[in-house]
């Protein structure tokens, strides 16, 4: 992309000097894309706590492997979202696997792992459960929304306005400079930009961007739940 | 139509979603214009891709079901009227900045690595020069080995780099998108019928586990042919050759597949990679 919202010189230069060990361009990178990062995690994930941890996992992976992003392929946001996907799907999948106590009287649980001992204490009947997984195609159209969401989020009130006049409303950029009374090269500006923020922030999603088959995976399960691939 | 002008035009589209959708139908004279140039230009195909690929994410966005059993939003002005404003909390800055200035970095290092070229860190042949003076003669000549070798890489990822820069001068050469079994866009199969090339690229699949490669596979006759194994140089995974090879020297069809399998000839493997010639 060559629009200055998707890959701009300044994220470019800030990789370059995370690559170089510089803390402070660290601190920048977060200060500039922990918004859209944590948006987008929490409202995945609905966890506060897990999603600082899937938030603070992704700027860590950040600084540890900064060579693994490449500007010429895609935005370093995309690049961001892609890496806290994976890892908020890894936490989904770690707690599918996890038992859920669930006490067979009324009330007697609230589905804390802690709740077993107390319960097996008491000598009240427990039984355990696995929760299933998320479907692939479900988890793939709520990560899809709470990115687009959060894409809205960012926008200014002026950029959301032309995004859905266009969108919603299919009107042209003319008929939204008429609506609104602004320039026609304002219109098509802050479409332009609203535009370019949404898509570097959807390369996250597999079907749509790079970076989602890019950033390397030590093995994948199919929908059948076989294993496949390096062990 | 050159280039920059394809770019420009797919942009207005994109402004407003009716006319991008409307292009395959469109008659006018810069739509025909727009499409012919897109039929032979594999950047612009990828950017009106990407553009498409947006707006679905907002169709599917407005139109998905929740999973937190929240009303569903039907456009994008209720999805952003939602109410769920989400700051991130107070603190977390700290602690994640603070667990990167004590995290100990890898050893490889950071190394700058053009795109098509294997390059060795400086750090290590400076610990080859140093167990030289110590009397590492040995280990220099295993670094020396591993050099040669990575140059050899680099060449032949340079030899099918050039074979592809032939099919992609054919006006009618074909691309085939590989995904994985999970549907991600994976790499790409490319021929050209008059050239007779044929070149197989992919980043996605790292280098095989020993004992192990990864055969590529065509559909004959509705049978799978091998017609050899994946090569690698640095993280790109290569097959090049001849559409002969493939049993179907006027044009390939049917599916084309990758699979992790032991190196004996003839075992059945797991799929890593697909697509339909």
């Amino acid at each position: 992309m060559t629009d200055d919202v998707a890959t701009t010189p300044a994220d470019a230069e800030l990789m370059a000097r995370v690559s170089a060990g510089d803390h402070q361009a660290f601190a920048t990178l977060y200060d500039r894309h922990v918004r859209a990062v944590y948006g987008a995690v929490q409202r995945y994930l609905r966890d506060p706590a897990a999603t600082e941890d899937v938030v603070q996992e992704t700027y860590l992976a950040v600084w540890q492997r900064p060579d693994a992003y490449a500007a010429e392929k895609g935005s370093l946001i995309g690049w961001l979202l892609s890496i806290a996907r994976n890892r908020a799907i890894d936490r989904l999948r770690a707690a599918s696997r996890r038992p859920l106590v669930v006490g067979l009287a009324p009330g007697a649980s609230d589905g804390a792992e802690s709740d077993l001992e107390r319960l097996m204490a008491l000598g009240r009947p427990v039984g355990l459960a696995v929760t299933a997984d998320e479907p692939p195609d479900v988890a793939e159209r709520r990560w899809v929304r709470v990115v687009v969401r959060t894409a809205l989020d960012g926008m200014s009130e002026q950029e959301r306005q032309v995004l859905e006049l266009a969108y919603d409303d299919g009107l042209s950029q003319t008929e939204i400079a008429e609506r609104l009374g602004w320039p026609l090269g304002t219109v098509k500006t802050r479409t332009r930009r609203a535009l370019f923020r949404l898509r570097a922030m959807l390369e996250s999603v597999p079907d749509i961007g790079p970076w989602a088959a890019s950033f390397p995976v030590a093995a994948w399960v199919d929908a059948d739940g076989a294993r496949h691939g390096p062990h | 139509m050159d280039h920059t002008e394809a770019r420009e035009q797919l942009l207005d589209r994109a402004l407003e979603p009716a006319r991008l959708r409307g292009l395959d139908a469109a008659t006018d004279p810069a739509s025909v214009e727009l499409r012919a140039h897109l039929a032979t230009c594999l950047a612009c195909q990828a950017e009106l891709a990407a553009w498409r690929g947006t707006f679905a994410a907002l169709d599917v966005a407005v139109g998905a079901d929740p999973a937190d059993g929240g009303i569903p939003a039907t456009s994008l002005g209720a999805l952003a009227g939602s109410g769920d404003e989400v700051t991130p909390p107070i603190g977390l800055r700290a602690r994640t900045l603070t667990a990167a200035i004590t995290h100990t970095p890898s050893p490889v290092g950071k190394v700058d690595l053009p795109r098509r070229q294997v390059r060795w860190p400086a750090w290590l042949a400076m610990a080859a020069v140093l167990l030289v003076l110590l009397g590492g003669g040995a280990v220099v000549v295993d670094r020396t080995g591993q050099l040669d070798r990575a140059k050899a890489d680099a060449a032949a990822l340079a030899g099918v780099t050039a074979t592809l820069d032939g099919i992609l001068q054919d006006p009618a050469h074909q691309v085939a998108l590989l995904k994985t079994p999970a549907g991600t866009p994976a790499g790409s199969v490319s021929w050209s019928v008059s050239d007779q090339s044929v070149v197989v690229l992919t980043t996605a699949l790292q280098s095989p586990p020993a004992g192990q490669v990864y055969r590529c596979w065509v559909e004959r006759n509705g049978a799978g042919v091998a017609v050899g194994a994946m090569q690698f140089s640095g993280s790109t995974a290569y097959w090049a050759g001849s559409l002969g090879s493939w049993g179907n020297a006027v044009a390939p069809s049917g599916r084309f597949w990758v699979s992790l399998e032991p190196s004996g000839a003839g075992s059945k493997g797991t799929m890593v990679l697909t697509g339909n010639l």
